[in-house]
């Protein structure tokens, strides 16, 4: 092992997806040739992605690789630190899954060219991903984001015949290049400061130093805030997801966001000395985009969209954990800034693993129904036993339930916030208040929208023929859902492992400090409970089973106080589960309910429609751009189509140059 | 070792006891003489007896889930102490995992709710998981205004560290944390005004009309469950108010003892004097329990406790 270097090993690894991606377009005719090529070259790419990262925890320390390149700034310079090693597990891990899984998915559908484009730009997708996280370049940075954002959006247009999804796509590339101009903004403040490129550089030059800028700070956060769906800026986000073939919106879900995240911790990172504030500003921020998403997801009838907002929702935990880490650093208190960042990157992984396994599943929901929208599934459970199961551990653990591995990341950060309480600055003190009630209320919310997904979809009675074709899918497709749902439970039962994986990273983030020792022994009386958990709920069981081994159990209808005529409609509906809560919380999600009046006296039927408009994207954003963008259409009164008007534009535009340079100089 | 057959004996032996005392105090205030007091035992004794019916739309999710939501139940039993100030199983940060091991056991009936496919049920459901929404941030404020002059994140820190001061302006956070908490419990366990335990019908279906398809050794495990979440939440009131410097061992099981039962006659005349909620007035009866716990940590940190 020691004598694998790391680097030549992440490059191996993006190379062959790379490659493995141009390859399944030159045969796209064929299809058991792109197939197995896209599929397997993607799954050994991240197990060489996996072997590199587990090269690199042997050889401690950084390794990087730096050569000069043609262009006139920067250079191919390519590192791999704790913190991109994490990030590097969590992508190898997730869509080595997704590429198996798209194996199964592409291969119960029918259709072929589709099918190879979208492996194609998959696996190139992930291969960029790859790059980013190695990158130590700016340049390289933004070259290898810009392929990863080009590359995604075709990934997401794959079924670009129906209108929603050229739409959908459409939205994705305009709040991925909004987000990309940030970046680059970001990165040219601090080139102007530095006077260089290197990202290495920029780190050990503020290290000590207390004068970080705000513009930068704020320009990174916006920027990789879009592409991580940081409220406002999470509106691309259901239309995209609804757009996207499953595994595609599986694996952006997974990893395309937190790389985002990663953005933010790099930014961080390479400022050196933060001040509080921006710990206080991610709190602030994680705290919204959380309540935000649940309400959003908790409003959505569609099931796609349901998880598409709730992965917002876990974005803002994370930030959450971000700022109270940084907050600790900034008040000088090692604990909490090792149980902040620890719960945030601990999060990160949890809610890859989670949410993967959740799209997936919606995916052989779409296949099998064809259907998605909560309010016409239903009884799920009975035709499709082993997803419904791996569906209920992924919203257990979503929930952020015990003992899943939700609960895990959401952990470390309740206690963090409880000790940022006992803190002697006043301010940090309330923030953490503050941080603990929103962290509840979040979690009090996803129950609640994850009760309801599960339950629309899979319990009760079909509401629609749509469920009766639905059938269990073959083993190829069980059993990349089921290893995420089997590392979900390790990861929940058995913590320790988790921590033992992301220290390294957490002390790159959080400083020196070694591994608080509450942290491994409260990790490890978890592990306790959670078996003692399991020990107690099966005794409970085998005792029912005991008892009423000898009793009489009878099957009945189900009781409706004497109604003698039930049918499947008069169910409770996903929407009207969500409605309650959603009447409480209607300045944040605002509910517009049409109830037409009836006709007559004795009415046979009456007509109602209900719906919910998410405040930041429908009152804010869109208008905007609407606003924008009748404003830019009447510049296009400069584009007549006629080239004699473009060659004066050209001429126009040398003459006035050359008027400026000669009075200039 | 004997610690811990004593911890885990006061939650498996007492809870029913409660709901005893509450019925009782109930029908005394009706002019009733009512049911004795060790009904809730004969009850469930009775129902493990029994067989079950279940009905045709449910599946494996209904099957498991009064047994798992009692397991949680337990397992968060454990962790809280009980009538000594350290529970023999407690933890850093178990104050977390028993807030979280409680919504275990509420998703599990909630989805054992909403498996039957019946509209009642799913009503219910959703009713409980709108009044959670208020009511798990309220613990949570609750907790952390209980913590945070422990200078430590453990049930056994918070009591372990408690002197019983007699001035109440040092008092004042751990009463109103103590009163914050008390309508927490009546949101919990499904008491007036938040629910009313008695009734499944339209006005008041929350968690009654949840658990209407379970029958024997699961509605068994259900009442077991309920009765132990009102034991747990008067453990932690009493351990707010009480203070901690007892002569014995004996003393203080006695305390805890006379305390829960107190507990449960202050539950029982709130339920005879008041009248249920409207249903969305429960939301701000929650938030103003929040207020109060708000109140507490302000107070702390005004005082510059924390």
């Amino acid at each position: 092992m020691n004598a694998v270097s790391p680097i030549v090993c992440c490059l191996l690894c993006a190379a062959v997806m790379a490659s493995s991606g141009l390859l399944s377009f030159l045969f796209a005719r064929t299809r058991s040739v792109y197939l197995w090529l896209g599929c397997l070259g993607g799954v050994v790419g991240c197990i060489l992605g996996a072997v590199a990262v587990f090269a690199a925890r042997l050889s401690p320390g950084r390794s990087d690789l730096r050569v000069q390149w043609n262009l006139p700034v920067g250079s191919f310079h390519i590192g791999i630190d704790a913190i991109s090693s994490f990030f590097l597990l969590v992508l190898c891990v997730v869509c080595a899954s997704t590429t198996f899984y798209t194996l199964g998915h592409i291969g119960a559908q029918r259709g072929a060219r589709g099918a190879a484009h979208q492996l194609g730009w998959s696996n190139l997708v992930m291969a960029a991903m790859v790059m980013v996280l190695l990158a130590r370049d700016a340049l390289l940075f933004i070259m290898a984001w810009e392929v990863m954002s080009v590359a995604s959006f075709f990934l997401v247009t794959c079924d670009h015949e129906r209108d929603d999804v050229r739409r959908g796509g459409y939205v994705y590339l305009v709040a991925s290049h909004i987000g990309t101009v940030f970046i680059f903004l970001h990165f040219a403040w601090m080139y102007r400061h530095f006077g260089s490129l290197d990202l290495d550089q920029w780190a050990a030059a503020q290290s000590g130093r207390a004068v970080p800028s705000a513009p930068a700070f704020l320009f990174a956060l916006i920027g990789f805030g879009t592409k991580a769906g940081v409220f406002p800026l999470h509106f691309w986000m259901p239309q995209t997801y609804c757009a996207a073939p499953s595994p595609a919106a599986a694996m952006m879900s997974g990893v395309l966001k937190k790389l985002g995240i990663y953005g933010i911790i790099r930014a961080v990172l390479c400022m050196g000395q933060e001040p509080s504030w921006w710990g206080v500003t991610l709190v602030g921020l994680g705290a919204v985009t959380g309540i935000v998403g649940v309400l959003l997801a908790l409003s959505a009838r569609d099931l796609k969209r349901t998880l598409a907002y709730s992965s917002a929702e876990n974005i803002g935990i994370i930030l959450l954990g971000l700022g109270l880490g940084i907050m600790g650093k900034s008040d000088h208190n090692p604990v909490l800034a090792f149980l902040g960042f620890g719960g945030a990157l601990f999060h990160v992984l949890n809610h890859a693993l989670f949410k993967g396994l959740l799209f997936e599943i919606a995916g052989q929901v779409l296949l099998q129904t064809g259907q998605l929208n909560m309010n016409l599934l239903g009884g799920l459970l009975k035709r499709m036993p082993v997803t419904g199961a791996l569906f209920l551990i992924a919203s257990l653990a979503a929930c952020g339930l015990p003992p899943f591995n939700g609960f895990i990341g959401e952990w470390l950060l309740y206690v963090g916030a409880l000790d940022g309480a006992h803190s002697s600055d006043p301010h940090v003190a309330i923030v953490a208040v503050l941080a603990l009630a929103a962290l509840a209320l979040i979690g009090s919310l996803a129950l609640a929208c994850f009760a309801r997904a599960f339950g629309a979809t899979f319990l009760g009675n079909p509401r629609t023929p749509a469920v009766d074709r639905a059938q269990e899918g073959g083993a190829l497709l069980l059993v990349p859902m089921a290893a995420l749902a089997a590392l979900c439970a390790a990861l929940g039962v058995f913590p320790l492992w988790g921590l033992r994986l992301a220290s390294p990273a957490i002390a790159q983030l959080a400083g020196p400090a070694p591994v608080p020792a509450t942290a491994s022994s409260m990790l490890r009386s978890f592990s306790h409970l959670a078996v003692a958990l399991l020990a107690l709920a099966a005794v409970l069981l085998l005792a029912r089973w005991f008892m009423l081994r000898r009793r009489s159990v009878n099957r009945a209808a189900t009781w409706g106080c004497g109604y003698i005529a039930p049918t499947p409609r008069i169910q409770t509906s996903a929407s009207s589960f969500s409605y309650p809560l959603l009447t409480n919380f209607n300045a944040v999600v605002a509910q517009r309910a049409n109830r037409f009046p009836t006709s007559s006296v004795f009415a046979a039927e009456h007509q109602q429609t209900l719906e919910y408009q998410d405040i930041a994207a429908e009152r804010w954003i869109f208008p905007f751009v609407q606003a924008l963008s009748n404003f830019l259409t009447r510049l296009q009164v400069l584009q007549q189509g006629r080239i004699q008007l473009y060659l004066l534009y050209l001429f126009g535009a040398l003459v006035i140059l050359l008027g400026w340079q000669l009075l200039v100089s | 070792m004997a610690i811990r057959i004593l911890h885990i004996a006061w939650f498996l032996l007492m809870p029913p006891l409660l709901l005893g005392v509450i019925n009782r105090v109930k029908a005394w205030f009706a002019g009733r003489r009512g049911q004795p007091l060790l009904q809730t035992y004969w009850d469930v004794a009775r129902l493990f007896r029994k067989g079950a019916v279940f009905s045709h739309t449910s599946s494996w999710v209904f099957q498991i889930g009064a047994a798992i939501q009692l397991a949680a139940v337990f397992c968060a039993a454990i962790i809280l102490p009980s009538s000594s100030p350290v529970s023999p199983f407690g933890f850093v940060g178990d104050v977390v995992a028993f807030a979280y091991l409680l919504g275990l056991g509420r998703i599990f009936t909630v989805l054992s709710a909403l498996d039957t496919g019946s509209s009642f049920e799913g009503l219910g459901a959703s009713r409980e998981v709108t009044i959670a929404t208020f009511a798990e941030p309220t613990l949570f404020l609750a907790l952390a205004a209980l913590c945070i002059p422990a200078h430590g994140i453990s049930f056994g820190h918070i009591w372990g560290a408690a002197t019983g001061d007699a001035n109440l302006w040092h008092r004042a956070p751990s009463i109103a944390a103590a009163i914050s908490l008390f309508i927490v419990m009546l949101a919990e366990s499904s008491r007036i005004p938040v629910d009313d335990p008695t009734t499944h019908l339209e006005l008041t279906m929350v968690h009654e009309v949840m658990v209407l398809d379970h029958s024997g050794p699961d509605f068994a495990f259900i009442t077991l469950g309920s009765a132990l979440k009102l034991f747990l939440m008067g453990s932690l009131i009493l351990h707010a108010i009480l203070p901690n410097s007892f002569a014995s061992t004996g003393a203080q099981a006695l305390t805890f003892f006379v305390g829960q039962l107190a507990i449960a006659a202050c539950v029982g005349v709130v339920e005879s004097v008041i009248a249920r909620y409207r249903l969305n007035r429960v939301p701000q009866f929650l938030i103003a329990a929040a207020v109060v716990a708000v109140l507490a940590i302000a107070i702390q940190f005004y005082r510059g406790v924390a």
